[in-house]
């Protein structure tokens, strides 16, 4: 048997749903099963079906929202169908000129069974609400007060958006699509309440009047699954490589510091010697991690290289490593630097970062513990290596 | 028990309807000879009406099966109702001047 499924108009829009199930009903599609989302239909003979809709009305700690079987069956003794439920949604059908009278003679009794819906769009808010409490006081906790602890997050979400953008825009749309439902749920909900409570009738045949609303929930969901997708390709063809022993992009190797030894693998989680290269929307990325055993010695280089698409952005990019640096955690911390090659540069301990034009490198040099003077060593190096990628 | 007089229109025939125990399907069809044909009452109405009726003693269940219950008068419903017939009885009584007026 012939199904397919369609989005239905949102729990709060009663008459929209009636009026789209029967539309589907007349084109020959019947509906078989509503979902939180999607209804499923059947094909069949195209019918003139009335379509009603009766809401659940549990209490806040029913386990159940279906409803009551008595409630069921009078409806069905009166000539309707009871067809599917979806959450608290109970769809009725019966044929058109039955005789099958309406469930509500009197609106203001109807206003009573948007009770539960109006309850179920208010309890919605709570997830977000509770993520994001505590998130702000875990990062209150961590970085002394909640204001430090937006700064860091605001932070951390534009450089997301640099490194990750396909990521971040999927989240940001998926965000956007479901808050802007529960907050179109809540305010239709309630005017329709006031509607009934005034003695005016639910409209069972409203019209086109939620077509622009479904549009636009069209396009953020096209655009949220377009972005999860390519996010998706993204993190599966960009999985860590074993560091190549000649550079595959402008960073550098320990050995262009002067450094011979043997690759090495640290006893930790990522401790071996990686590359991984990666292509935001925004930024082409190496992020590199290398390891020698001299002796009885260890090396080590952690290096992020970001080109992005315009020297203005890599301007607004290099003060975000800075702030979100793991060792300096600060972006005080950092003292400018003058180098011959570079825009601009700043170091603080072992952590160094620069600009040029549109590339920005942050690197984590294990050289540098008792040795500041390797600084300049580091820095001509870098920028040989740069030059030599920017060449050819 | 809550305030029930005066009742609404609704109320007031179901609990007639009820004066010989009824499944809900049979109180719309009551309600329905009873006014007439003047009163038409869904039942999404019908019941919300039976489970506050029920809430507020006025009705009990007398029998129930998987899919149907058969509700009965309760002695409170029956002095409800005989309450309101007497009370819209002198209501009627009092304005029998306006008989004459056109």
């Amino acid at each position: 048997m012939k199904r397919r499924y369609r989005f239905h108009p949102g729990d709060y829009a009663l008459g929209e749903n009636e009026q789209f199930y029967a539309e589907m009903a007349a084109r020959g599609w019947l509906l078989e099963k509503r979902g939180a989302w999607l209804s499923r239909f059947c094909r069949g003979e195209p019918a003139r079906l009335r379509y009603r809709v009766e809401l659940s009305c549990p209490g806040v700690f029913d386990e159940s929202s279906e409803l009551p079987e008595e409630q069921r069956s009078l409806y069905e003794a009166c000539g309707w169908r009871f067809v599917s439920r979806g959450g608290l949604v109970n769809v009725f059908c019966a044929p058109e000129g039955s005789g099958a009278p309406e469930f509500y003679s009197d609106p203001r009794q109807q206003a009573d069974t948007l009770k539960a819906l109006r309850r179920n769009y208010l309890l919605g808010w709570l997830p977000f609400l509770l993520l994001a409490a505590l998130q702000l006081a875990v990062g209150a906790a961590l970085f002394g007060g909640a204001g430090s602890a937006l700064g860091r997050w605001a932070t951390s979400l534009r450089l997301a958006w640099v490194t990750e953008t396909a990521l971040v825009a999927a989240l940001a749309l998926f965000l956007l699509r479901e808050l802007s439902a529960l907050l179109w749920g809540q305010v239709h909900t309630g005017l329709l309440y006031r509607r009934l409570r005034r003695g005016i009738p639910l409209n069972h045949a409203p019209g086109r009047q939620q077509r622009l609303y479904r549009a636009v929930r069209g396009v953020l969901l096209a655009g949220c699954t377009a972005f999860a997708c390519l996010a998706a390709i993204q993190w599966a063809t960009a999985r860590p490589v074993s560091l190549p022993q000649t550079p595959q992009g402008p960073y550098l190797l320990l050995g262009d510091l002067g450094h011979r030894g043997e690759r090495t693998a640290l006893p930790v989680k990522g401790g071996e010697s990686t590359l991984s290269h990666t292509h935001s929307l925004q930024a082409e990325q190496w992020q590199t991690r290398e390891f020698l055993q001299e002796g009885e010695q260890n090396a080590w280089l952690y290096q992020q290289v970001y080109r992005l698409k315009s020297e203005r952005a890599a301007q607004d990019f290099l003060p975000l490593l800075l702030a979100q640096a793991p060792l300096a955690r600060d972006s005080d911390a950092f003292v400018a630097v003058q180098v011959p090659g570079f825009d601009e540069a700043y170091c603080a301990g072992l952590e160094c970062a620069a600009r040029r034009k549109n590339t920005v490198f942050f690197i984590t040099y294990g050289g540098l513990i008792d040795q500041p003077d390797e600084q300049d060593a580091l820095w001509q190096a870098l920028a040989q290596r740069e030059a030599a990628w920017r060449e050819g | 028990m809550a305030e029930i007089q005066p009742m609404s229109e609704a109320m007031y025939y179901a609990l007639l309807a009820l004066a010989e125990p009824g499944h809900g399907y049979a109180v719309m069809q009551r309600v329905h000879t009873l006014s007439g044909g003047r009163l038409e009452m869904g039942p999404g109405i019908l019941y919300g009406l039976l489970a506050r009726m029920k809430r507020e003693g006025l009705i009990s269940l007398t029998a129930e099966g998987p899919r149907r219950k058969v509700y009965a008068l309760t002695p409170a419903g029956r002095r409800a109702l005989l309450g309101e017939y007497r009370r819209l009885k002198q209501m009627v009584a009092d304005g029998s001047g306006l008989e004459g007026y056109q």
